[in-house]
This record gives structure tokens, sequence and C-alpha cells, in this order.
């Protein structure tokens, strides 16, 4: 009873703190807690198309190496050369046939035949309008991936030279 | 960037490797690989959750619970006939692909509409058999035996009635936008989706009705 | 063809044959010069052949020629026959090295299908045999 309490004290005060310094702990770079996977290596949140370019893996810790050699030179890798990215389109198809689907179980479950027959129609439906889509995909033109990249680095840059961490 | 031996594994991938396949070089596999792959994976897990219910047949077969058995219910001449409809809409299919690939409008609907037609024979005989079961007091209620062999059977059967309506889809959309690269994706998943059920056909009435008749 | 024709059905190379040196999508055969004749003898074979297996299958079930408790080793081993010409002959899953990702796939989802058959008829044995009967039951409950 009294660690429970303690843990929601201490629960608190954390709350209490971080909410009173939120400006001062902000975390622009998408790396707060000096990470040394790759996925670090975006931003938070990440991008449509969660890296500008693929990224080159040396050894086990692929960011890791990156950031160790970024610190020792005071400065992020040379920009990389932006090429246009294939994105497929959005789409709610998969929402509307997971309604339909609700329906289907709903009706099965307590036999309202008519319901279900209603369900699989619209469920079918739904997939075939999606089936006759003829643009499937959309570029994203390399100045647009340059852009976004671009905000990812200097965030980056920038905290290197403040205090030396969560460089690209 | 320090200095790297050209056969450094962690460069795979990035323009040295470009002739030898499976090593990452020259950039992802084509469409249409990746799209088969993808959907034979579908299949396999398919074809595990078939496992599932075979599975169940498989532990529960023996269960009568008094009521009708395997050897009384079941005519193997209807299965003999159901199981020459689906092989003979495999093949009819197989033909289908065939004339998709080499662009033969007319061939393509006449292959296509046997398949349905057969296809549609077997869901059809399947149906009356359920029917008539049931109408005798061995609906899927009556003994575990009969559910799960309710179970196995019409699950098949539900997946060869969506594929009879994907396949009606394809000939819509094959007649409305020709034989369009994504389209011919789907022809080739449609047409492993087909041979797939047959494979399991092939699995289902040999445990269930053949091995159940000589017991 | 009409113009019209030839935009709706436009004549693509890569469909259906297949470049030197790549992967083979599951479902594709080197169709080779011959094209269409060749492949439809290919399912021309496999149908024959999976006929006569079904056959066969339906035949020895009720047949007297073979020694009884076997027939039903015998069925399954034609059921697999008549998988395998389905899998080569429809679905061209050969051991070519094109077609070694396909392979494994299929040698996995086998894996898991003999795992969960086998372990569950053996597991509900086991379970069968350690139960007591219905008798023993009621008296425990007695």
């Amino acid at each position: 009873m009294i660690i429970v309490t303690a843990g929601v004290v201490c629960q608190i005060v954390q709350l209490v703190y971080s909410i009173v310094n939120r400006e001062k702990l902000r975390d622009y770079t998408g790396d707060p807690w000096d990470g040394r996977s790759l996925e670090w290596a975006t931003t938070s949140p990440p991008p449509v198309f969660n890296f500008a370019v693929l990224p080159d893996v040396h050894g086990e810790e692929a960011y890791w190496g990156l950031k160790e050699r970024a610190r020792e030179l005071g400065q992020l890798r040379p920009e990389p050369e932006y090429q246009p990215i294939h994105m497929p389109r959005n789409s709610p198809t998969g929402f509307v046939c997971a309604f339909f689907a609700t329906l289907i179980g709903f009706a099965l479950i307590w036999h309202i035949w008519w319901l279900a027959i209603v369900g699989l129609i619209g469920a079918y439906a739904t997939f075939v309008v999606f089936a006759w889509r003829d643009v499937k995909e959309y570029w994203i033109p390399a100045e647009e991936v340059a852009r976004l990249d671009r905000l990812n680095r200097s965030a980056r840059a920038e905290a290197i030279t403040r205090t030396g961490m969560a460089p690209l | 960037m320090t200095a790297t031996h050209p056969d450094d594994p962690n460069l795979v991938g990035h323009g040295r490797h470009r002739d030898v396949p499976g090593q990452g070089g020259g950039g992802p596999a084509p469409t249409r690989i990746v799209v088969g792959y993808g959907f034979w994976i579908f299949l396999l897990s398919d074809i595990v959750m078939f496992s599932c219910f075979f599975a169940a047949y498989a532990v529960l077969h023996g269960a009568t619970a008094g009521g009708p058995t395997a050897r009384q219910l079941f005519d193997t001449n209807l299965v003999a006939l159901e199981t020459g409809c689906l092989l003979a809409s495999s093949f009819s299919c197989g033909l289908a692909t065939l004339a998709a690939y080499a662009h033969y409008p007319v061939k393509f609907y006449a292959a296509m509409s046997v398949t349905y037609v057969l296809g549609l024979a077997f869901v059809v005989l399947e149906v009356r058999e359920f029917a008539h079961l049931v109408s005798i007091g061995a609906g899927p209620q009556r003994s575990a035996f009969l559910s799960a062999f309710f179970s196995l059977v019409g699950c098949h059967g539900v997946h060869v009635t969506v594929g009879l309506l994907w396949l009606l889809t394809m000939m819509a959309q094959v007649f409305a936008k020709g034989f369009r690269r994504d389209i011919m994706h789907r022809m080739m998943c449609f047409s492993l989706f087909w041979h797939a059920l047959d494979i399991i056909w092939v699995a289902l009435f040999t445990v269930v009705y053949l091995l159940g008749v000589i017991q | 063809m009409t113009a019209s024709d030839q935009e709706r059905f436009p004549p693509d190379a890569k469909d259906g044959r297949e470049l030197p040196g790549e992967d083979i999508a599951p479902g594709d055969e080197r169709l080779g010069g011959t094209g269409v004749a060749h492949g439809a003898r290919g399912y021309l074979i496999g149908f024959v052949l999976a006929a006569g297996l079904t056959a066969a299958s339906f035949y020895f079930a009720h047949s007297t020629l073979v020694w009884a408790p076997s027939i039903p080793e015998l069925l399954i081993v034609l059921a697999i026959a008549q998988m395998g010409v389905h899998l080569v002959f429809f679905l061209h899953i050969t051991t070519g090295p094109d077609n070694t990702n396909n392979v494994l796939a299929l040698a996995f989802g086998v894996l898991i299908v003999f795992l969960i058959i086998a372990g569950s008829i053996w597991i509900m044995a086991n379970l069968d045999a350690h139960m007591p009967t219905m008798n023993q039951v009621m008296d425990m409950q007695r």
C-alpha cells in the first residue's frame, strides 16, 4: 500500500515536472534518447516515405556509426542526392470493408440474414470499386522530399552543435 | 566514408552486384514477382487455416454421437462428379491464363466461362448435398463429426464461391480495361488461387470422403 | 486487331515471358519459343495425370484387388501424387534455381501444416487416453 502510494506520488511528480519544463525538454530531432538503430534517424512522426534516401547500412548498429562519425567531425554527412519517391495512393477501402465485415459478423451471430446479405454485397461492392481504380500511385517530387529532409537535417545539425547529440 | 572492399557485403544492393540474382543488386524485384510471391505466401497461410479445419476433422471424425456415420452418409459417385468438375475447371483456368498472357481475348473469355460453369456445377452439387444431409437430420448440429465435416467442406465451398465471384470480376475487368499489366497480375493471382483450391480439394475428398467410406 | 484493340490489349514483352537469369513468380513458366501451344501441352499432361490418379483413388477405395488394411495408405499416397502433379504442371513449382523462393515458402507451409495436423491428433489422442470414462467422472461427482 505504501509502495503503491509512493509510486503514484512519483508519477505525479514526473507529470508536474514534465509539464512545467516542457519548453526546455522538447525534442525537435526525433531522437530524444540517443538511439542506436535506424528508426531514430528519421523524424517523429516520420514523413510518409519514411526515409528520403535508402540508408547506407554498415555494421550492426547502423545509425550509431553515423552519429559517432558526425560527432567527431562536428557536422552531418553531406546532403544526399534526392530522387522522386513512388508512393501508393491512400484509400478508405480497408476501413469501409471492415465496417461491412462487422455488419456481416454481427448479422451472422444473431441470424439476421438480410443484414448479412447487405454486408456481403457492401463489402464486395467496395472491393470492386477499389479494383476498378486506374491510378494507384503518385510521385512525391524530389524537391518536396528535399524540403522535408532538410527540415530534419537542420534540426539535427542544430542539436549537434548545441549538445553533441542526435545528428544524422 | 571510409574506403571499403568492393565485395563488402554491407554494400550489397548499391549497384555492385547487379548480375547476381538474390543478392539485392539492381534494386527491388519486378512488380509481378513481388505480387506473385506475396499472393503465394497468402495462399500458404490459407492452407494453414485449412489444416486447422483438417485437424479438427481428424480428431472428431469418430465422434458420431450415435448419429449417422460417414459410411452411411457419403455418396462417392457424387464426389467423383464434383472432383471431375473442379479438376476440369483447373485445366480450363490454365488455358485461360495462357490466353491472357498471349492476349487472345475471345479464347480468354471462352476458357474463363468454361471455368465458371464447372466451378458453379461444383458449388451447386455441394449445396445440394448439404441440403440433403440437413433434411435427413444429419446437419452440423447432429454430432461433432458432422460439425467438423460441414465446417471443413463448407469452408472450401465458400472459398470456391468467392473464387467464382472473383472470376466474374476478372472477366469484367479484362472487358473494360483490356490486358493491362496490373490486370495480368491479378489474373496470375486468381489462377494461383484456383489451382490451390483444387489442391485442397484433393486432400479433402481423399481424407473426408474416401477414407470415411472405407472405414 | 483494330487500332483500339491494340490500345486495350497492349502487347507487353514482359508478361508471361521471363528474361534469362530472373526469378520466376509462382504460377509462371518459361514459355520458350513455342508459347501457347507448349504451355497448353503442359496443362493437358497435368490434367490427364491428375485425372488418372483421381480415378485410381476412387477405384481402389472400393476395390478388392489391394490388401484391405493398406488402402488408406494407398489413398494418401495417391493424394500426395495428385497434389504434386498439380503443383508441377498447373502451378509450375519446380526445383529450378529461379524458383527457390517459391519452393522454400511451400516447404515452410507444409511443415506448419504437418505440425498442426499431426500435433493435434497426437495431443488429442493422448488426452483421450488419459481421460477417465464417463462412469468414473460421475463417481467423482457423487
